[in-house]
């Protein structure tokens, strides 16, 4: 058996695509269980009412009759209308989860075989160190963030002893470029007015 | 790298979306603006008229039952079902087989099949003797192509270099394809964790 030749970068072009955004399959299995207990209750109730047994909740009858008598079948008007807008709001999200573009929070590294991605999280602890030996601060005093738009540096300086701002964006930078990232991404410092003592 | 049904997936959650946000407005209209009330009331009461006759003209002889109300179970079971259906297809597609080709060795032939637990333990020997890795993660998963696909995942230890950690990757998958002599697409993930976090910072390089 042998499969037929597929280019191997036709392939990694596809796994590449796929693997920079998300599934939504969380998404899917938390939303088959709802609508699972939902579709279970609502046939329970209707098998019931086939065979003319006592209805375990609500009769499927009153349900409808209850639907479509609205508004003036509400009881609690306010519970209907909370209860619509939980509804509205549930499928405004999977709306959102369908159409948005679902990017994952990784970014990928230049390789020449593999395909490498990297999480946020840890290109923001490896930009550290380079942060903190620029402002002259221990590496508790610096913290990173890193997204799909730039990255952003706040440094809480050791009190009495001023810090570059520019020198901290100029070394993140710099750490940027040597991992072959674009050096264009926006850095932003921001130096905490309080200062740290004891360090 | 699985196989996901992704496009499926989108459809799905949007039509399901759309529903509930086309009921959820519904409810909210007919109570809080009676313009709208009034405007769906006489459709609403036809289609409950309509729905009325059905149910007598469906009646069970001996009972005050329609048998549409079975119809309505038995549909709500097979949607049931078809919804299980669709929750266990994601993220499949993981393989324990990384390669097989047919050899011709004189006049006897035969197969040659590579199991996926050659690459990885290769791999997972290589990479777990780092001091800045924390935890190695392989896994095979289906691709057309003529090996299966590899995907590696790290913790790199916090402060460990990204770069360098890519290079010595890239290095040693080619050479996994020269001794392999089989090549698949390959993804490296650097991951975060409880354990990047709590243990101690690479210093020494």
């Amino acid at each position: 058996m042998s499969k037929p030749p597929v280019d191997l970068e036709a392939i990694n072009a596809r796994v590449r695509r796929r693997e920079l955004r998300t599934g939504r399959s969380g998404l899917v299995v938390t939303v088959v269980v709802l609508l699972v207990v939902l579709l279970g209750y609502v046939g329970l109730e209707a098998g019931t009412r086939a065979v003319d047994h006592t209805p375990w909740l609500i009769k499927p009858d009153a349900a409808w009759e209850w639907l479509v008598g609205l508004p003036g079948t509400a009881q609690v008007r306010v519970g209907a209308v909370v209860a619509g807008v939980l509804l509205l709001m549930l499928g405004a999200g999977l709306l959102y989860a369908a159409l948005a573009p679902g990017r994952r929070a990784v970014s990928e590294l230049p390789a020449t075989r593999v395909i490498a991605l990297v999480e946020h999280d840890v290109l923001a602890q490896a930009l550290v160190r380079g942060a903190q030996l620029a402002a002259g601060v221990g590496s508790e005093q610096v913290r990173i963030g890193v997204d799909g738009h730039g990255v952003s540096v706040s440094v809480r300086p050791t009190s009495g002893v001023p810090v570059d701002a520019d020198a901290v964006r100029a070394a993140v930078v710099a750490e940027l470029e040597r991992n072959g990232l674009d050096s264009a991404t926006p850095v932003t410092v921001h130096l905490a007015s309080t200062g740290v003592v004891g360090q | 790298m699985n196989r996901t049904p992704r496009t499926l997936n989108r459809v799905l959650l949007g039509l399901i979306g759309l529903l509930f946000f086309v009921f959820g407005t519904h409810l909210v209209l007919v109570c809080l603006v009676p313009a709208y009330a009034a405007w769906v009331a006489s459709g609403l009461s036809s289609a409950d008229a309509a729905l009325l006759a059905l149910v007598d003209d469906t009646r069970s002889p001996g009972r005050d039952a329609s048998w549409l109300w079975l119809g309505v179970a038995v549909l709500a079971v097979v949607v049931l079902v078809l919804l299980i259906v669709w929750a266990l297809v994601q993220g499949r597609g993981r393989v324990t087989l990384f390669s097989r080709e047919a050899v011709r060795e004189g006049e006897g032939r035969g197969v040659v099949e590579l199991s996926a637990s050659v690459p990885e333990q290769l791999l997972r020997q290589a990479l777990s003797q780092r001091p800045d890795v924390l935890r190695v993660g392989i896994s095979a998963w289906d691709q057309p192509g003529e090996a299966a696909g590899l995907r590696i995942k790290l913790q790199p230890r916090a402060g460990a270099d990204p770069l360098r950690l890519v290079e010595d990757v890239d290095a040693l998958v080619r050479t996994l394809d020269e001794r392999l002599g089989a090549r698949g697409p390959v993804v490296l993930e650097l991951v975060s964790g409880a354990r990047s976090r709590l243990a101690p910072v690479e210093r020494v390089r």
